[in-house]
């Protein structure tokens, strides 16, 4: 490391004009230390090591994913995208890389042209003011503004350990939801016990959430395939099913899970996700993030980029004493890992005796909106009839009957959570 | 979209890059369809239906609503072809045992049901005129009534009491009993004579020992024709009566 030249790193597949690009980067830019990598891990840890300020990726490049361009992103690294074709382009889209140049063979000295008006222009600017670099495809900027424009609420329903009926009021909540209007998606993700698909009495299909995550791994998730890998229940009511089984929540990925929820939100009105009870950031496992550079899942990938993205966040506890204690003991890590959402607390299954004394009732709202500072808290009474009777039937409360008291109870909670819906529309 | 594709086709005249008709995106003749941005296209971002296991209630699953179908059918069936089997009339029986003679009230006639070929021969239930008639020979208790044995309502007999002393009658003589009617000279010695046969065969109508006859006679009531009437009279007024009693059976 004798010179404090910048590093540019050119990561290429076996294209037949790979060694053409390699001559006139080295050519076209002759202050630069111009590196040329082989692999993924090669690729990371020099990035990691050295004072790397720009990347050209190539769509063939071996085992390139999302991952890999957000650990990129992470070290503020510029990324330049080469496609030879339509479908690498979208490919290179998909896994976050903004600045694309097409290039074929024959035509390579123009591609590395422009390649090289992008660096100066980085260089000039810096990595951040990237997006308003005159050369940046305009019809992907266009995209991303008719993708803002069209942001649906992620909406979080997170409840501590101990079955407190997260996913029944989930569930609920969707329905209710469609019911006034929305488009909603409702996607499963507690990674430790998927409840969605039975609880819907869906056949087994596999995961569509782990479909969604590749297809986004490998920069190839949009709004259509995103449609096409869940299921429809009903008219403006889908789901995307959960992981059958706890081994595979590893497939998960943070960087793919976040693209998943980016193309939910665009997809649709709501996108209603229903996440374990135990969420862990990961942040205790340092070794392993060391290890496999952090592009591994702790686990929790799915749970942690949802809470991150999420508008609105719902915490549902039961009424008893040991579960509103566990609310308040993990509500705090959860909150902070949603930074940007309105807290709604649920105390679910709350029974005749406290719905009767007005004054239980209100101490219990008191406290628990006091010790959680949510935005509203709502108490939902038990109504152990309507559930069994609809699990009886295969059906959703909601399905089963729409003036049962425990369906009622939620439309408190989503009236609270369409505020926003009706406010953009 | 034109003006989407419009920068990079004027900076790179590459000759792969072209705007199809569709707005799609052709390069070296592969086309990759793009998802067009805008409402126009938001009714293709429909999912596949759900699969949904369907739980269906007790009264929609096809066996019970076979089931019903055919616990119905074998009622609608065994109700004809009982009710096609069951082609019973109803017709009277006798309440107690009737005697010969005896004049049937509605207290001795019961309806009952009768499945029978030949039913016409009975007395049916729907002939309540046979009320106030006689019978014309002994039935006996529970006995299905036949046509036969009530006898059309006959204008051409007569109700002729006559006196016989008790022991010259069978001591045991009933009403509908069929005697031979015998008279004697009443006084055989002076008269000289010989009984003679009155008449055969007669029915005793009515037997009465109430009747407070001077000489203990016995009151007997003969069912006779009315052409017969004379000779029963005159043989009363001029002799004694003796009555024969005809076995059941005997012409």
């Amino acid at each position: 490391m004798s010179s404090p030249r910048p590093v540019m790193l050119l990561a290429l597949g076996q294209s037949g004009w790979e060694a053409e690009v390699i001559a006139n980067v080295v050519s076209a830019l002759p202050d630069v230390d111009v590196r040329r990598t082989v692999g993924v891990s090669d690729l990371l840890a020099v990035a990691t090591a050295a004072d790397v300020r720009a990347v050209v990726l190539d769509a063939n490049f071996p085992r390139l994913d999302a991952s890999v361009v957000a650990k990129l992103a992470d070290f503020d690294v510029a990324m330049f995208g080469l496609a030879a074709d339509a479908s690498e382009l979208q490919r290179l889209e998909g896994l976050g890389i903004e600045t694309i140049v097409p290039v074929v063979s024959g035509e390579v000295p123009e591609a590395v042209e422009q390649i090289c008006s992008h660096w100066r222009h980085t260089r000039t600017q810096g990595p951040v003011a990237q997006a308003a670099a005159p050369p940046a495809n305009s019809h992907l900027a266009n995209r991303r503004a008719l993708q803002r424009a069209h942001h649906g609420q992620l909406m979080a329903v997170w409840g501590p350990p101990g079955a407190p009926g997260r996913t029944t009021i989930a569930i609920t909540l969707a329905q209710l939801l469609a019911q006034d209007g929305a488009d909603v998606l409702l996607a499963d993700a507690d990674t430790n016990s998927a409840g969605i698909g039975p609880s819907l009495c869906l056949e087994a299909e596999g995961s569509g959430l782990i479909a969604a995550c590749h297809h986004a791994e490998r920069g190839s998730l949009d709004d259509r395939t995103l449609a096409r890998l869940a299921r429809q229940v009903d008219d403006r009511f889908r789901v995307l099913t959960g992981i059958s089984h706890v081994s595979r929540r590893s497939e998960l990925r943070a960087a793919a899970m976040s693209r998943v929820w980016q193309v939910a939100a665009g997809l649709t009105d709501a996108v209603v996700v229903d996440i374990g009870g135990c969420v862990d950031d990961g942040s205790l496992a340092l070794e392993a993030d060391v290890a496999d550079f952090g592009i591994n899942s702790s686990g929790h990938s799915a749970a942690v980029t949802a809470l991150g993205a999420a508008d609105e966040l719902v915490a549902v506890s039961s009424c008893e004493p040991t579960s509103v204690a566990r609310l308040l003991s993990h509500l705090p890590a959860i909150s902070s890992l949603a930074p940007a959402a309105r807290l709604h607390v649920v105390i679910n299954r709350v029974r005749a005796p406290i719905v009767r004394n007005q004054g239980a009732a209100d101490e219990l709202r008191r406290f628990v909106a006091t010790h959680t500072r949510a935005h509203e808290v709502v108490l939902v009474r038990e109504d152990r009839e309507t559930v069994d009777a609809a699990a009886a039937r295969g059906l959703t409360p909601y399905e089963h009957s729409r003036k049962a008291t425990f369906v009622r109870e939620v439309a408190t909670l989503s009236r609270g959570l369409q505020s926003p819906l009706v406010a953009t529309a | 979209m034109d003006n989407e594709f419009a920068p990079w086709r004027d900076q790179h005249q590459h000759s792969w890059l072209r705007h199809g008709q569709t707005g799609g995106f052709t390069m070296n003749g592969l086309t990759a369809a793009r998802p067009q941005e805008g409402a126009a296209d938001s009714s293709n971002l429909s999912s596949p239906t759900a699969r949904r296991v369907q739980i269906q209630s007790t009264w929609r699953q096809p066996k019970f609503v076979v089931g019903c179908a055919l616990i119905v059918a074998s009622v609608v069936m065994g109700a004809l072809i009982v009710g096609a089997a069951d082609d019973r009339v109803m017709v009277w029986s006798a309440t107690r045992d009737l005697a010969a003679g005896t004049v049937v009230t509605s207290d001795d006639l019961a309806e009952v049901a009768v499945a029978m070929d030949q039913a016409g021969r009975y007395l049916s239930s729907a002939q309540t005129s046979v009320l106030g008639r006689r019978t014309s020979r002994a039935i006996g208790k529970d006995e299905l009534v036949a046509l036969s044995a009530v006898a059309a309502a006959d204008v051409d007999t007569r109700l002729i009491t006559v006196p016989v002393e008790p022991v010259h009658a069978p001591t045991d003589l009933a009403h509908g009993d069929r005697v031979d009617v015998y008279s004697s000279p009443r006084d055989a010695a002076t008269a000289g004579g010989s009984s003679r046969l009155v008449l055969t065969n007669v029915l005793v109508s009515q037997l009465s020992t109430d009747v407070d006859t001077a000489r203990g006679e016995l009151a007997v009531v003969l069912d006779v024709r009315a052409d017969q009437a004379a000779a029963i009279v005159t043989a009363a007024r001029t002799g004694v009566l003796d009555l024969v009693r005809v076995p059941v059976g005997a012409a």
